[in-house]
């Protein structure tokens, strides 16, 4: 006898997604959530622009890495609160890890959450932490040909951030290769081509970044009040 | 139970093989021990945000043949359900 179900096997994880986006949406916090490979430059790109967003949005960082606090102490080095979570070993943030994480973060003064994912591009693309935003950090020395590769990191983001510009020569890296691999993938992507390290490019992805906040949290009107009401 | 029925979409990173393998690891010594997993994998359906069109996505390209442009809403791929069991009685 067959009986039918049609129990969908990762609900759970959507529930805590899905209280995540909400509790998100009443403080109005606005989440991105980054993810790269080991090294293509997520926690440089927070450090270049934490100091210029700063300037007018409260910035929380939840920082995800398997092991030690090298990023954490990092970010917090810019002066922005830090929540670290060592993952033992699991290759992603899941959700309910980002929820118990934001019971210890002051969501009332916070504008701006920033999800630093472990480095991978695989298994964070495919969980959704209630997140308003995924934004795929892609490096030069990672090779011209990893969007077919890894499709649905690019299919899930709402931007690129193209991290390490200042080696294109010395890469021979295909720039139009990986603009008609996006446009196969995901009409409209925009693609921030920028360095982290020279500080080339970071302009645009702070308007980007801000145009979002503006959105939700209707700011930066003025400067930070740092406190909502 | 004699057999579960899985299905699982086309953009999720599951792989079929290694879920039986799993399945057959995890439920021996238990009532599901010896019960065959059976695991469909769809493709990932897509419509064309401009002219409305369906399609499955082939080779990784969301792009509309119609339109020639990848501006679409994804109608399945991240899925994984179970979809039924088969029990004998």
């Amino acid at each position: 006898v067959k009986v039918k179900l049609g129990i969908d096997l990762d609900a759970a994880g959507k529930d805590i997604a899905a209280s995540i986006r909400a509790l998100l949406a009443r403080e109005r916090v606005l989440a991105l959530n980054l993810i790269g490979s080991p090294g293509c430059g997520k926690t440089a790109l927070l450090e270049a622009t934490i100091p210029e967003l700063t300037k007018t949005l409260s910035v929380v960082v939840i920082e995800g890495d398997i092991a030690t606090s090298r990023d954490a102490d990092r970010i917090r080095a810019t002066g922005v609160p830090c929540h670290l979570i060592n993952t033992g070993g699991t290759c992603h943030l899941p959700p309910n890890l980002i929820a118990q994480a934001l019971q210890e973060v002051d969501l009332a003064s916070t504008d701006l959450l920033f999800i630093e994912n472990v480095g991978n591009l695989v298994c964070p693309s495919t969980q959704d932490v209630g997140e308003d935003a995924k934004v795929a950090v892609l490096s030069l020395p990672e090779g011209d040909d990893k969007v077919l590769k890894y499709p649905r990191l690019f299919r899930e983001a709402s931007c690129v951030v193209l991290n390490k510009v200042d080696l294109a020569e010395v890469l021979r890296f295909r720039r139009e290769q990986l603009f008609a691999d996006l446009a196969q993938v995901k009409h409209g992507l925009p693609v921030f081509e920028l360095s982290a390290l020279t500080g080339v490019g970071c302009a645009e992805w702070i308007e980007w970044v801000r145009g979002l906040c503006r959105k939700k949290c209707g700011r930066p009107s003025a400067p930070s009040r740092r406190r909502k009401v | 139970v004699t057999a579960v029925h899985v299905a699982v979409g086309g953009l999720t990173h599951v792989e079929p093989e290694n879920l039986k393998f799993w399945y057959e690891e995890l439920t021996k010594g238990t009532r599901l021990a010896g019960s065959a997993l059976l695991v469909e994998k769809r493709p990932t359906q897509v419509q064309c945000r401009k002219c409305g069109r369906e399609f499955s996505v082939v080779a990784n390209s969301f792009v509309c043949a119609a339109c020639g442009v990848a501006d679409v809403r994804l109608a399945t791929g991240g899925e994984v359900i179970l979809e039924s069991i088969e029990v004998e009685e």
